[in-house]
């Protein structure tokens, strides 16, 4: 792990300056689509549902440095021929994934956070700017069910030798069935069948309803819980491709 | 280091059509008995695709043997893989497994951190490989910006950042031009008599006479002769050849004749009753090249 995190603290610090300037990015185009929304239609866009997807935006951001950037980094280690190193390594190959996914949680994650929150403060009050960050924080500490999802998939990585169709999957899932632009209840009755399955709405409404609702989320909590049988799923299919791997000896793409 | 009996074969699928595949496997060891004493060097020798990668991935704990048992250091490598990989040091590729925009002391401390060093402790024994490997100026420079000559040496100093008794070296000196392959030889010389015990591999046999205390010929996943190199040639039928440079009568003349330091005072007594000048005379062995290649069926 502390190797994992040197190695990531170099990678990402590298990039700190890009990343912050992205995060700055996100709510401002969606403040500008807001002020043109809000223009167009004489003052009747709906200021909530504005800070409802500035919020979402952030959690889409987590959700995909949880799932589709584990796959990349897997991917990298792959084609680069540092796998078979870590491999042959004491080192548990997780705990080098983890502390990649922490290091830019807290670089990338934070920065997103950080400028979301400046503009729900401002927007709606220095308590929800606070709220933003906890929910940020409590996004990052539950993500541990996407975090399985993405390494349950992992799986099929060294078949495919691609993390592009594995990693849109995902982001399918996360944008269209996660509740993370748009809450659930939108969706027909077959397509929220869907998304119960999946671990991504559930885990939204947790953070949202600190950003958003100020309030402890306790009611969340029961299903939060139910959908970490993904992270055991996850790591236990993780065991099996390091076994395939041992069996096959494909370790790189290359 | 011990092999007994090892074997291993790869199973894959080959797509014949649209929708049809067949299983095709290839039996890349088939039972391979390999010894290294401690403090020896032992070099793979054999065609592409005779397993001896997959030999050397087995001892690094990266496959598991279908059958057969390896040993490093008195651990096996199945049931005992993680003591296994703290005492033995890989290198797969000269010129892959690092980050291309670290550096190569951050790349070397980054592989020092992996076997439980801590940073500082790491940073320390990375400049110091990297003096003994020829690569403390560039220490800062990012490992995109390095040669091939210089990549290879960086992954040597990686296979030793902890120190390993046991040493897997793949092929160390593809694709590197001839003084960076002295360079990585003369390390390697440098380790063996430090007293680590090294599996080695290449298709360069000069380097590989030069080097091993042993050689095995593995052909088809199966070891067909082993033995020190002068023993191997001469078990194959070479011998040795006395080879004396003479003027005689004006004229430059060169005597052979087979056999080694016997045969090579035998010829020099010779020329002199003859009433020659010998110029030179040496006891000139059949380069392990020609025994390899004639072993292997070639030309």
């Amino acid at each position: 792990m502390r190797a994992g995190l040197y190695l990531a603290a170099r990678f990402f610090l590298r990039y700190q300056a890009l990343s912050l300037g992205f995060s700055l990015l996100a709510p401002f185009l969606s403040a500008v689509l807001y002020a043109a929304g809000w223009a167009a239609t004489g003052g009747r866009a709906d200021f909530e549902k504005f800070l409802y997807q500035a919020v979402g935006m952030v959690l889409l951001v987590l959700a995909q440095m949880a799932t589709s950037s584990i796959l990349w980094t897997l991917y990298e280690f792959m084609r680069g021929g540092q796998l078979e190193y870590l491999m042959a390594s004491p080192a548990r190959p997780l705990g080098v994934l983890a502390a990649f996914f922490l290091v830019e949680l807290a670089s990338s994650g934070l920065s997103f956070a950080l400028s979301t929150a400046v503009l729900v403060a401002v927007a709606k009050g220095p308590a929800y700017g606070v709220g933003v960050l906890l929910a940020v924080a409590a996004a990052a500490a539950t993500s541990l069910p996407l975090v399985g999802l993405a390494l349950a998939l992992s799986y099929v990585l060294p078949r495919v030798r691609n993390p592009s169709p594995i990693s849109m999957l995902l982001n399918v899932g996360v944008v269209f069935f996660g509740g993370v632009l748009y809450p659930v209840s939108v969706l027909p009755e077959a397509l929220r069948l869907v998304s119960s399955l999946l671990p991504f709405a559930a885990w939204a409404e947790f953070a949202r309803s600190i950003a958003l609702g100020l309030e402890a989320p306790v009611r969340h909590l029961g299903p939060l819980l139910g959908y970490m049988a993904y992270a055991a799923v996850g790591v236990a299919i993780w065991g099996l491709l390091a076994r395939s791997l041992r069996i096959s000896g494909r370790y790189h793409v290359w | 280091m011990v092999g007994a009996g090892l074997r291993k074969r790869f199973v894959s699928r080959e797509r014949v059509g649209f929708l049809r595949s067949r299983v095709r496997v290839v039996e890349a060891l088939a039972g391979v008995d390999v010894e290294i004493g401690r403090g020896r060097l032992l070099s793979l020798v054999g065609p592409n695709g005779a397993g001896k990668t997959t030999l050397v991935r087995i001892f690094a704990t990266l496959l598991l043997p279908d059958g057969g048992r390896a040993l490093v250091g008195g651990f096996d490598v199945v049931a005992e893989a993680d003591r296994v990989r703290k005492i033995t040091g890989l290198m797969l590729y000269p010129d892959r497994g690092f980050f291309g925009r670290l550096s190569g002391v951050e790349n070397l401390v980054y592989y020092g951190m992996l076997y439980g060093m801590g940073r500082r402790d790491a940073r320390r024994r990375a400049l110091e490989l990297l003096e003994l490997v020829g690569l403390y100026e560039a220490r800062d420079r990012p490992f995109e910006e390095y040669s091939s000559g210089m990549r290879a040496r960086l992954g040597l100093a990686k296979a030793l950042m902890h120190n390993p008794e046991f040493l897997l070296l793949d092929e160390p000196t593809v694709g590197i031009d001839p003084v960076g392959a002295r360079r990585v030889r003369e390390i390697i010389r440098e380790l063996k008599r430090e007293g680590r015990t090294i599996l080695f591999t290449s298709h360069n046999l000069y380097e590989v006479e030069e080097l091993s205390d042993e050689v095995a010929l593995i052909v088809g996943g199966r070891v067909v002769a082993r033995g020190p190199p002068g023993e191997l040639k001469r078990r194959l039928g070479f011998e040795p050849v006395a080879v004396v440079k003479a003027v005689c009568g004006g004229e430059e003349r060169l005597l052979s004749r087979g056999g080694g330091g016997g045969a090579l005072a035998e010829l020099i007594r010779e020329a002199h009753d003859g009433g020659c000048t010998v110029l030179e005379a040496y006891v000139r062995e059949p380069p392990l090249e020609e025994v390899v290649v004639r072993a292997l069926g070639g030309a």
